[in-house]
């Protein structure tokens, strides 16, 4: 099937339960179904025999940032634009080989994560499919994660708005693993040039609650510009000064 | 007396943000924060004083999946009145699990697109404020131990309500 990529694109339909479900009867296969891009009918549905190896396992990832960068599943739902991470996330869980996530391969994932999450409506105080994806990708592959956010947000490469909700969810989530750097990368991006991005990451490092950042608020209150975000700095920095 | 609306205060900025909006204008974004269903748009009547401020966003955070900051902006009654837009109490439509607060509820009805544009104009230059979420998580776990909650409208994700609840019974051996 690899080899056949590069005649026409396809569409690969992969959920959730493909990657839960299989692991218990069939340990060795998931469920795939690829289907003509073009006329969006099926082509091939069966199992596909588990990867042994790890040049096959990147030969695959290759082959999904290709799709990705592609924007071939621009008429896709979410749950297809997982393929990428939950793919590689579950040979990683379930088998012996352990698949090295860098901020290459996410960033594409990424990229297309945040180009979705733009049609989502985010209300504080409230999950979205996208926060649910963010933090699920995060937990799956930890630091290269972070890495690759930490590469896509501060400079805006990204629709703002939906960099400001990621940063609320990078500070609320809960992964230890990822404490230290998603709480690095929420103090640098106090210092962003773009006001919404600033307030992401404070609304992030207000819900971890932790002093840490004051010193980082010290800073950011200096050199806010915007004296309603500036208020908000000092309501923060209050609630940390308390604790 | 001045009318709550919950928004989301970043879209609001008076300052260059974004840097292509002219003083005065607002972005178009801003106006996600006063969509409006069958033409209305709910609000909650706060006092002069702002004696139940807390009161409301309390109630109304305790609708969401989990407590976080609070932003809102009061509009002012007579910039509603000078601008002819129609408000009517209605507190069979207020959903959050304190029946005071419910009966607070009003709708700004029968809007136009023109006075959507009027309202967005209000609340801009109306009073914006943001409650923090470590400030909002203690409002809500005090109103739980002063039992002013119908516990079971409460719709926080079950974390978050074992959070606040934690944060109660803090309260009570306190």
């Amino acid at each position: 099937m690899i080899g056949s990529q590069t005649k026409k694109p396809m569409i690969w339909d992969l959920s959730d339960r493909d990657f839960q479900s299989n692991s218990a009867t069939t340990p060795n296969n998931f469920d795939v179904n690829v289907a003509d891009f073009e006329q969006g009918k099926p082509i091939k549905s069966g199992w596909l025999p588990f990867f042994t190896s790890e040049m096959e396992i990147n030969i695959l990832l290759n082959f999904i940032n290709i799709l990705l960068e592609g924007n071939y599943f621009k008429n896709s739902t979410i749950s297809s634009m997982k393929t990428g991470w939950l793919l590689s996330a579950n040979l990683a869980k379930n088998s012996t080989i352990k698949v090295k996530e860098t901020p290459a391969t996410l960033i594409p994932v990424f990229l297309h994560m945040f180009s979705i999450a733009r049609d989502e409506e985010f209300e504080d105080g409230m999950e979205t499919q996208f926060s649910k994806d963010l933090k699920q990708v995060i937990r799956t592959t930890g630091q290269a994660a972070v890495n690759a956010l930490s590469e896509l947000i501060p400079t805006g490469r990204v629709n703002i708005e939906v960099c400001s909700e990621a940063l609320r969810w990078i500070g609320r989530m809960d992964d230890p693993a990822t404490y230290e750097s998603r709480r690095w990368l929420l103090e640098r991006c106090l210092s962003s040039n773009f006001p919404r991005i600033r307030d992401g990451a404070l609304l992030g490092l207000s819900a971890m609650n932790d002093p840490d950042a004051i010193q980082y608020l010290h800073f950011a209150i200096q050199h806010e510009e915007i004296n309603e975000l500036k208020e908000d700095f000092e309501q923060v920095l209050r609630d940390l000064e308390e604790q | 007396m001045p009318y709550l609306h919950k928004i989301r205060k970043a879209k609001w900025y008076k300052n260059d943000d974004p840097p292509w909006l002219n003083p005065n204008e607002i972005q178009a974004d801003a106006l996600t924060d006063i969509g409006t269903k069958d033409n209305e748009l709910s609000v909650y009547l706060v006092d002069h004083q702002k004696n139940n401020l807390d009161q409301v966003a309390v109630a109304l955070s305790l609708t969401r999946d989990f407590v976080s900051n609070f932003d809102y902006a009061l509009i002012r009654e007579e910039d509603l009145e000078n601008a002819r837009i129609k408000i009517r109490s209605d507190p069979k439509k207020g959903y959050t699990p304190d029946e005071t607060v419910n009966s607070q509820h009003f709708d700004i009805y029968e809007i136009t697109a023109q006075e959507l544009l009027t309202l967005a104009s209000i609340i801009r230059n109306s009073e914006i404020a943001r409650i923090t979420e470590i400030k909002m998580k203690e409002k809500a776990a005090k109103a739980l131990f002063e039992k002013r909650i119908d516990l079971t409208k409460i719709r926080l994700k079950s974390e978050s309500r074992k959070e606040i609840e934690q944060l109660a019974s803090k309260m009570v051996n306190e």
